[in-house]
Parts: C-alpha cells; sequence; structure tokens
C-alpha cells in the first residue's frame, strides 16, 4: 500500500469573490462556506474569521481541527465513513493544503456535566502558549457554530463535525487541478532489510462516551477491541477526533501529520522496520476489561512479528491502567516496549507525575510536567468567544475575559499534552 | 573573578587524627586542605580555594549533633566561606548523618549552599537528598578520586550561584523535583532512539524513574460487624447539590463530611455527584449508586452492623495527586477514628 502525499503549501488566507488556491494564497467565498458548513436543522448559524501564525490572537472554545486532503483518484474518499463510504483508505495519490488548519469553535446549546462536557483549551497565535497548542503554526480557517433553538448536543455536534468535513473537502477541493505541488512525499511500509529490527506504533486513543470520543471510519469505537491499521490510514482521515476534553485530545490535525508515524517512517528502512499500527482505546470500564485490552493489543503485535513497540496515550488518569496493562503484556511476549507520556507532578514537579506504572515501563519518553504554570499575555483579538471557562482556574470553575493575561498550565491550552510531547518539552529529575 | 572560598568538613579519619578508636574526637580545625582535601582543591583548580577544614569524630557527632553542629558551624565562622563540601562519606552510615546534618544546618544558618557525596546504600541519602545535593559515589574511598571531580564541579556551580543541570547530567541524587526542559527533537524521534537503544542491547536511560507506590495491605476482617460503627466514605464527588463547599472536580485537595442522621435515602435533586472523570448521569438519577445510604440502612436495621455514622465523607478521586490522596486518606482515617468507627464501606467510582 503506497500512499503519494503531495502538499501545497498555503502562505497566505483571505476571503475573496471565489474559493480558489494560487501562488500559495488561498481565497475564500465566505458565503459558499457558510453554506456548506450549515444545517438548518440543527444549526442556527456560521460566522467564519481567519488566524494566522504571529498574530497576538486568541482562538477559544475550539473543538476539532482538519486539514483540508482530497483522495486524486480510485474510489476511496478522505475521511472516509464521513464524506463517503468507509473503503479502506492510505494509498493513491492525496493532495492536502499544508500549513492550514479548518477549526470549529462552538458552545454547546444544552448543559452538561461530569466526563461528558467540553474543556476549554486555547489557541494563541504567538507568544509562550503557542508551543504548547496545536495549530499555533497553521493559517486557520475558524468556523464559528451557533446551535439552532432546540437542537440537542448530539444533534448540534454531529451536524458541525459534518459541516467542517464539508468545508474541508471544499478548502481541498482547490488543489485537485493545481499544478506542481510544493512537496511530494511517498509512505509505504515494506522494503526493510531483515535485520532490521521489527517495530510496531501502539496507538491507545481516548474513548468515554459522548463529547469524550473517537471514529474510526465515521464510527464511534466504544467496542473496539485492539485492531490493526497500515500507517498510511491516518494520513487520509480514518481517524477522526470528537474528544473535547482539549488539553489531552489528539485533534483529527494531529493525526493527519502524526508526529510518532511521521518519526517511524524517517527512520524506516534505515536503522528500523515500521510494520504497522496496534489501534485500540483506553479507558476501560473495569480492570478486567484493562486486561484483555492489554493481551489483545500483545497478541496484535507478536502476530505482526513485532519485535519493538512505541506506545502512546490519549487522556490521563484511569486510562493509565490500560496503558500499563498494554505495556506489560507487550514486554511479557518478548516485545521491547518505549511509552511516551505527559507528567501531572503537580505546579512545583514534585508530587507522582503518574497515577500507576508497570515496573517493565522501563523506557519512557516524558513531555514534560503538564500541571506547570505559566503566564499568557493580554491579547488584541479574541476569536470564538469574550469569556472562558476554565475547570480549573485557581481551583474550581471560572468565567475569565479571554483576552486577558492569564495564567495556565497545559490544562488550559488545545491539545497541550500532546503539543508538549511533540515540541520538545519533557522533565528531568533535579 | 576572586576565587570561592570552600569549607571542606571531614570525619576524624579522612583528618588524619585516628580510626574507630578516635571516632569520639571533638570537633576541630585546620588551615586549608587535608587529606581528601587536597585533591578537592586540585579539582577546584583556580576557581576556588579550600580556606580552611573541619573535623570531628563519627560518633561524637551523632551522640552529641546539637553540640558539634553549633561548634563546628562557630568554627566554620573564621572562614567565612561561600559554600560548604561535606565528605565524601561513601557508605558510612554515621559519617553520611554527620555530613548531611552539618550541611543542613551550615544552609540554614547562613544562606549559602552545601554538597556532600554519599554512597546509594548510605542511609543519608534518603535523609538529607531533598534538602542537599548529594553526588553520588561508590561505597568506599576506592572511588573517591570519581567523587571528587563532581563534587568540586557541583560545589563551584552551587558557590557561584550558576544554574544547576539535572540531577543524572551533575551525578547527584534527584531531590524529588521534576523541572521543565526543553529538546530540540520531539517526544517520536526520542521514542525512536530509546527504542532501537533497547532493542539493540546498547545502555539506555528512561525519561521518567518511576517510584514503587507501594501495596496497601487489607485490614483484617472486622471481629463484631453487629456491634460495629460503619462509616461511609466515597472518591465519587457527591456532594450537596450546589456543591456549598466548593469540592473540585478533579485533582481534589479536600474532603468534607456532610450529614445522614435521619435520613434513609438520598434524594434526587439534593445531592449532587462533582465529579469530572466519570459519567454522573447515573449517580445524580440516584445519589445512592455512590453513596449507598439505603442499603446501608436496612443492614443498621436487620443488625448486620451496629450503627451507622451519622456523617458521610467524601472527596474526588480524579486525575487526584496520589500524595495529596494519601494526606486526604490519612486526615479522614484520623477523623474516624476519632469518631469510634470500626469499618467503613468505601464507595469508587
Amino acid at each position: 500500500m503506497t500512499l503519494t502525499l503531495e502538499s501545497f503549501e498555503v502562505r497566505a488566507v483571505e476571503f475573496g469573490p471565489r474559493t480558489a488556491f494560487a501562488g500559495g494564497v488561498l481565497s475564500i467565498d465566505l458565503e459558499e462556506i457558510r453554506r456548506l458548513a450549515g444545517d438548518g436543522r440543527f444549526i442556527e448559524d456560521v460566522q467564519v474569521e481567519l488566524a494566522s501564525p504571529g498574530e497576538a490572537t486568541r482562538i477559544v472554545h475550539v473543538l476539532d481541527a482538519l486539514e483540508p486532503r482530497i483522495k486524486v483518484d480510485g474510489e476511496a474518499v478522505a475521511f472516509p465513513g464521513f464524506l463517503g463510504p468507509a473503503r479502506t483508505v492510505g494509498h493513491g495519490v492525496t493532495r492536502r493544503l499544508a500549513g492550514l488548519a479548518v477549526l470549529e469553535s462552538a458552545e454547546l446549546p444544552e448543559p452538561t456535566g461530569g466526563i461528558l462536557e467540553f474543556n476549554e483549551g486555547v489557541i494563541d497565535m504567538s507568544g509562550p502558549g503557542a508551543d504548547r497548542c496545536a495549530c499555533s503554526t497553521t493559517h486557520n480557517v475558524v468556523l464559528l457554530f451557533t446551535a439552532r433553538r432546540g437542537a440537542t448536543n448530539r444533534e448540534f455536534e454531529s451536524a458541525l463535525r459534518l459541516g467542517t468535513l464539508r468545508v474541508t473537502r471544499r478548502l481541498a477541493e482547490t488543489v485537485l487541478d493545481a499544478p506542481g505541488p510544493d512537496a511530494v512525499e511517498r509512505f509505504e511500509l515494506g522494503g526493510a532489510g531483515p535485520d532490521l529490527p521489527r517495530v510496531v506504533y501502539v496507538d491507545q486513543v481516548q474513548h468515554q462516551g459522548f463529547l469524550v470520543q473517537t471514529f474510526l471510519y465515521g464510527q464511534p469505537i466504544e467496542h473496539l477491541v485492539p485492531t490493526v491499521l497500515h500507517p498510511n490510514e491516518y494520513f487520509d482521515g480514518a481517524v477522526v477526533s470528537g474528544n473535547y476534553r482539549s488539553m489531552m485530545k489528539v485533534p483529527t490535525w494531529l493525526r493527519l501529520n502524526h508526529p510518532v508515524i511521521r518519526a517511524l517512517y524517517r527512520r524506516h528502512a534505515r536503522d528500523l522496520n515500521f510494520i504497522g499500527v496496534v489501534f485500540c482505546r483506553g479507558h476501560h470500564g473495569d480492570h478486567l476489561l484493562k486486561e484483555r485490552n492489554g493481551h489483545m493489543v500483545a497478541n496484535a503485535a507478536r502476530m505482526l512479528g513485532a519485535e519493538g513497540a512505541v506506545m502512546t496515550l490519549e487522556g490521563t488518569g484511569n486510562t493509565w491502567v490500560d496503558f500499563m496493562q498494554s505495556a506489560r503484556a507487550l514486554e511479557r511476549a518478548g516485545i521491547k516496549t518505549v511509552q511516551i507520556v505527559h507528567e501531572l507532578g503537580g505546579p512545583e514537579g514534585k508530587d507522582w507525575p503518574v497515577v500507576d506504572y508497570a515496573p517493565e515501563a522501563d523506557a519512557i519518553v516524558s513531555g514534560g510536567g503538564a500541571d506547570r504554570r505559566f503566564a499568557l499575555p493580554a491579547v488584541a483579538r479574541v476569536v470564538g468567544g469574550a469569556e472562558v471557562v476554565f475547570s480549573t482556574a485557581e481551583g474550581w470553575g471560572q468565567r475569565v475575559n479571554a483576552a486577558d493575561s492569564l495564567t495556565v498550565s497545559a490544562h488550559e491550552m488545545y491539545a497541550g499534552f500532546w503539543m508538549m510531547q511533540t515540541n520538545g518539552f519533557t522533565a528531568r529529575d533535579f | 573573578m576572586t576565587p570561592l572560598k570552600v569549607v571542606h568538613y571531614i570525619n576524624q579519619f579522612f583528618g588524619g587524627i585516628g580510626g574507630e578508636d578516635k571516632a569520639d574526637a571533638s570537633p576541630t580545625y585546620r588551615s586549608g586542605p587535608v587529606g581528601p582535601g587536597t585533591a578537592l582543591a586540585r579539582h577546584l583548580g583556580a576557581g576556588a580555594t579550600v580556606v580552611g577544614t573541619l573535623i570531628c569524630g563519627d560518633n561524637y557527632f551523632v551522640e552529641h549533633t546539637d553540640e558539634a553542629v553549633t561548634e563546628l558551624l562557630q568554627l566554620a565562622k573564621t572562614y567565612d566561606a561561600d559554600v560548604l563540601v561535606a565528605g565524601p562519606a561513601f557508605s558510612s552510615g554515621r559519617y553520611g548523618t554527620a555530613c548531611g546534618t552539618l550541611a543542613r544546618a551550615w544552609q540554614a544558618e547562613t544562606g549559602k549552599p552545601a554538597v556532600t557525596a554519599m554512597n546509594e546504600n548510605n542511609p543519608g541519602v534518603e535523609l538529607f537528598r531533598s534538602e542537599i545535593h548529594v553526588v553520588r559515589s561508590g561505597p568506599t574511598a576506592a572511588s573517591m578520586s570519581e567523587a571528587l571531580p563532581r563534587l568540586a564541579a557541583l560545589a563551584l556551580k552551587l558557590g557561584r550561584g550558576v544554574e544547576v543541570g539535572p540531577a543524572d547530567a551533575e551525578g547527584y541524587f534527584p531531590r524529588g523535583v521534576r523541572q521543565p526542559l526543553r529538546l530540540e527533537q520531539g517526544a517520536g524521534e526520542r521514542a525512536v532512539e530509546l527504542l532501537l537503544a533497547k532493542l539493540a542491547g546498547r545502555p539506555y536511560r528512561t525519561e521518567l524513574p518511576i517510584e514503587d507506590f507501594g501495596a496497601v495491605p487489607p485490614a483484617p476482617p472486622v471481629p463484631e460487624l453487629g456491634r460495629a460503627v460503619v462509616a461511609l466514605v466515597t472518591e465519587s464527588g457527591l456532594v450537596p447539590h450546589g456543591n456549598p463547599d466548593r469540592l473540585e472536580t478533579w485533582n481534589a485537595s479536600r474532603w468534607f463530611k456532610y450529614p445522614i442522621a435521619g435520613l434513609d435515602d438520598l434524594e434526587p435533586g439534593r445531592y449532587q455527584a462533582w465529579h469530572g472523570g466519570c459519567d454522573t448521569t447515573w449517580t445524580n438519577e440516584d445519589p445512592d449508586r455512590a453513596v449507598p445510604l439505603d442499603a446501608a440502612r436496612l443492614l443498621e436495621k436487620a443488625g448486620v452492623i451496629g450503627r451507622l455514622y451519622d456523617h458521610y465523607y467524601v472527596t474526588t478521586g480524579n486525575m487526584a495527586n496520589i500524595k495529596t490522596m494519601a494526606r486526604i486518606g490519612a486526615e479522614i482515617a484520623q477523623d474516624l477514628r476519632a469518631n469510634g468507627i470500626q469499618a467503613v464501606v468505601l464507595t469508587a467510582t
């Protein structure tokens, strides 16, 4: 399975008379995009705002973030299961608008509580927060959705996801006939020498229910057992995020540009033999299910012939137990493992950084302390709303002016945990 | 730059006074370096001078700790030093205790830094490493030549107020603090490097060494449950509606107790699960699912338990800090004991 990924670099984005891409500039027909994103049954209004790297701009209430991608040939579509049948993707030619993200920003119409709620995670387009959030380095087309009166959270959330995907496809269509991409990459497994170690990527994603869920080929994965994916499937949008624990989520944009899959591909056929992905969920309801999941992960990896595994987790708390069960099962199956994690050791780094561990997990890569606090400056412009509620602003759901200077941690940043890992943050014993 | 002034503490043996038979020697001092201090001075180089050496017998120190510390600090004043170096104490327990105790007192008294060196088997490591930089050394004086350069390097940094690097890079025992760093490579690249090393059997080092949490042994059975006072304790975050005391939904730092005297059932709408880590729909629908008051009253009426305590205890167990939860557990346990409770039903989410 070979995927050719052709990148068209977006250097600027602007509103214009028609939606088109030329010379690195993406022009957007505002009314066309509003129409495409809308759904009269559940969505009252869609506004569109643009934000670019380096601006003193803060984006709030962001749900998912996507990147425009489109399949050039074959029967499959990008974002399968949503924009077309759930046919296997990851082969053929895909075109993308590189350096561009389409963001959904919305407030849910119905009250929420417990786990099933939105957690604010902001995007700062410049300043010290920019390194700790996703989509601070992309030109962003932000779709601002307002729910129609009477729409339920489920109706509204589902409608805006589909609306955003339609916009994403429309923007990608602008490069269907464009000449000469800025970059062409080929991704394929195989071709590695027999002496190179066989390595899998174990991707434990978050799924706890509505508003904290992940989609595989258009379907939620509540009852998923560990399954094998080709890494190229991620690049065509087989995995879509519906997880609004914003700080810990892995946005679809990040899965399309997956930092761990890309790291493994960079060394493939040179230093290792990348043989595939074991895709699984965490947050199983009890210990027996967590253990079962771990054994099934190990079994899938073993049957692929893996000798080593790089593991990541999305989420925190409870799901560490699932993660450590998988690490233990893999190691006991003779598969050597490395885990990539965040730390929750308190603002000063003096507390225990993890809630569960297995002694077998003796090679951990740390993205650093997510509880460390830092200052965000006041900003000139806020996109998405005037106020934010942090689940813990010095303790308890506090409504603050979104444009103000704020003292935050990765808990208040969009995809903060994963972006700290991706951007080289770590921690050491001192 | 004027050279730093270093004062060096050693025991009677390294001070040339004598062996175990002289361990009762009381504090004394010499100008300039003595014994291992000579090599220490060489490693310190031109940047620092060993201005004096404090010496005390190991037995004297541990048997007359307060006097020893007072006398040694008094002697140290003569030198007006910038930094105290103590040891290395290797695996000698009394010597390690002396080095750590004096170093801690020096830091507290003068506000200036101290550094010592010990072997991992020295009990002084656990006693002092959170407060003093303790350089790793081998078990015996045979490892002197490895310990002194690191000791000297750290003394220079601490004395000059230069930022000290991570424990593994500088060679000291972790002080129980995780500090942030930023690296060139992202986690994915580093994970691949680490895995390749592990697969090839090359040495590798985790970025997050994890200590054992320890195990909680199950309590013995309650001898006479029919006469016992039983309490309901929960981490489900169930609080009176509106969360009057502002219990946190995650990373809780507090616990509360709420009255249940005279109640046979927790009515929906009057209580609310304040927990950000699980679906609270079912608890809110029937709060007894989190705090089983209705069932406990039946057991009380049937005489299975002696009496139900007239409050329930609650905190939130979500993304919680383990040390904080251990503290909360201990506080609740203390309150339970103070109220004569013999058994607890602990409900989790």
